[in-house]
């Protein structure tokens, strides 16, 4: 349904002004004396007016008005009335030179400049600079508004493209990530099995020919593999990632929240999950907390993750009472943006406390 | 041009239509002169009938919108432009060629009535040209065929009396008199009266000229696009 405010524009407000004017000078003639010839002029102004409102006719056809008005005149005096017509139309298409016969007209007397006719063409004057100003500012908005909405989609493009490279940038990460310990593997612990590898194989030798030198081989052989037993643990260790990630960042998350016991229940695989996914997840849980301390009065969250083949649901559950006046707040809709990127979305509950569920699909395609 | 040749032949197609364009004319012309203009009568009345076959044939524009056709136009490699002006050129020729039998039909039967016929031609045919007009005006207010075609029979009428069709404009009061200038007929009857007359070319011209405002205006209103 179209508002009162839709609905009244300038187009509607010049039409209204032009039936008035006609509707005057209409009145005019059938008050005076005037015979066929105002008839005829109110007609063709009429016409006039009608085809402007059809199609948008150039500014000098004001001028074609203008001689009609001003050869009807030493016919019906009244006829002058008629001139606010022209007037309006050249100020409305922000060209008033066209309107300079009418001043002439007025200066060198052939109009008589009575109160009620220079009353009227100030006010024809008026309206149409009004209606001309009001159109030109609405052109204006709807420029910004085009461009805000380029920029809006420009902006949304390149959203997406950083998601992607998002991705991109994990993969890559876990690649080199990879290409490390295989290198760390190979350079550190590799070489120094290849040695052991090969000293147990000349202790075989050795001792096979009861050589005294066999004793010395096999402790060699045993030093060297004790020694990368201790390089294998020394790079795992120092691969070990500080910061906890996948279901164990969830994990510490709900571990770290003492406001409140957090039950945390996961189903599924959840090495499955991409990495970007879980930094949607982890913003969520985050999230998710944070309000129910902040707007409810909760004594229980419960946490849920589902993983299938398709999607990865997160489901926050807690047991408090919403405050009725709280509003989504930036937080949530930030997060329901990254969802939706992401090809999944946020929807939140209320009907028994506050259900916050968070679904996220699993294939790469689901990213836009 | 195939549009304007489809139109004339579906005018001439439906027998209300054959009626409407050779019948009635053949009986309007044979009607005898009387009353207070000294016209035969069936020229005096003969606005009425033209105003009749207008709406009946600008109709078919109409069913046209109301079965999609316009639709299907819009898609086709013709201008709604090309579509109404043929059409209406079709309706137009039909008219003006019934304005030519019927003004033959005076020179034949009323010659001594008439002062000028070309006079009386040239007001037939622009008021064909002002009722074919008037009635795609009329029928771009409406959705439906059948409502337009019922409200359009009391304008019509409305329209006669007004014009001084059925009582002479003198005996109306002044500012009676000036309204009927907004009518067409109005205009018609005084250009038929001054063919009676048979006075200067000069004279008709102001009810042929504003008849032609009239068409414009009627025009510029009436040929809005409308789909449906």
């Amino acid at each position: 349904m179209r508002s009162y405010t839709d609905s009244w524009s300038p187009s509607i407000a010049v039409v209204i002004w032009r039936m008035f004017a006609l509707l005057l000078l209409a009145a005019l003639w059938f008050m005076g004396d005037a015979g066929t010839e105002g008839f005829v002029l109110v007609f063709a102004l009429a016409i006039l007016a009608i085809a402007r409102w059809r199609f948008s006719l150039p500014s000098w056809t004001t001028l074609v008005d203008q001689i009609l008005c001003m050869s009807i005149i030493p016919y019906w005096p009244e006829a002058g009335f008629g001139l606010a017509l022209p007037l309006f139309e050249t100020m409305l298409a922000g060209k008033p030179l066209f309107s300079l016969p009418i001043l002439a007209a007025l200066v060198i007397g052939y109009v008589d400049p009575d109160l009620p006719l220079l009353l009227m063409l100030v006010q024809a004057s008026f309206a149409g600079w009004i209606v001309f100003c009001w159109s030109k500012q609405i052109h204006q908005y709807r420029l910004e508004a085009d461009q805000e909405r380029r920029d809006r989609y420009e902006l949304e493009i390149l959203k997406g493209e950083l998601l992607m490279a998002n991705v991109q940038t994990a993969q890559l990460a876990e690649l080199r990530e990879r290409h490390r310990i295989s290198q760390k593997l190979h350079d550190e612990v590799g070489h120094e099995l290849t040695a052991a590898l090969l000293a147990f194989q000349a202790f075989e030798t050795l001792w096979r020919e009861n050589d005294p030198q066999a004793e010395d081989m096999f402790a060699q052989a045993q030093m060297r593999l004790s020694r990368s037993a201790l390089e294998l643990r020394e790079t795992v260790h120092n691969m070990q990632p500080v910061q906890a990630i996948g279901i164990r960042s969830l994990e510490e998350i709900c571990r770290n929240f003492k406001a409140m016991p957090v039950q945390l229940q996961i189903y599924g695989d959840t090495s499955r999950i991409a990495a970007h996914l879980w930094v949607i997840l982890n913003a969520c849980l985050k999230e998710a907390l944070t309000n129910a301390v902040r707007h409810s009065k909760a004594k229980h969250v419960e946490v849920s993750l589902d993983v299938n083949e398709h999607i990865v649901r997160l489901s926050v559950q807690n047991d408090g009472v919403l405050d009725s006046s709280s509003l989504p707040g930036t937080g949530l809709r930030n997060l329901r943006q990254r969802a939706q990127a992401a090809g999944g979305s946020i929807s939140t509950n209320t009907s028994s406390g506050f259900q916050l569920v968070c679904v996220l699909p699993m294939e790469k395609e689901g990213i836009r | 041009m195939t549009i304007f040749n489809f139109a004339l032949i579906r005018s001439v197609r439906s027998l209300p239509n054959l009626i409407l364009l050779l019948g009635l004319p053949a009986a309007v012309v044979v009607l005898p002169v009387g009353g207070w203009h000294g016209l035969p009568l069936g020229y005096h009345f003969y606005e009425i009938l033209l105003l009749f076959s207008a709406s009946k044939l600008v109709h078919m524009v109409m069913e046209d919108r109301k079965n999609k056709m316009m639709t299907r136009i819009g898609v086709a490699p013709v201008t709604h432009f090309k579509y109404l002006a043929q059409n209406l050129l079709a309706f137009a020729l039909l008219l003006v060629g019934q304005s030519v039998v019927v003004t033959f039909s005076a020179w034949l039967l009323h010659a001594d009535v008439f002062g000028s016929l070309i006079q009386l031609f040239c007001m037939f045919s622009v008021f064909s040209v002002t009722a074919i007009s008037f009635s795609l005006a009329w029928c771009s207010m409406f959705r439906q065929p059948e409502s337009s075609t019922a409200v359009m029979l009391g304008i019509i009428l409305i329209m006669a009396v007004l014009g001084g069709t059925f009582f002479p404009i003198q005996a109306m009061p002044a500012s009676l008199q000036k309204i009927a200038m907004l009518s067409p007929t109005y205009w018609f009857h005084e250009g038929i009266m001054l063919a009676k007359n048979g006075g200067l070319f000069a004279e008709q011209l102001t009810p042929l000229g504003i008849l032609l405002l009239f068409a414009i205006a009627f025009m510029l209103v009436g040929s809005r696009r409308k789909l449906a």
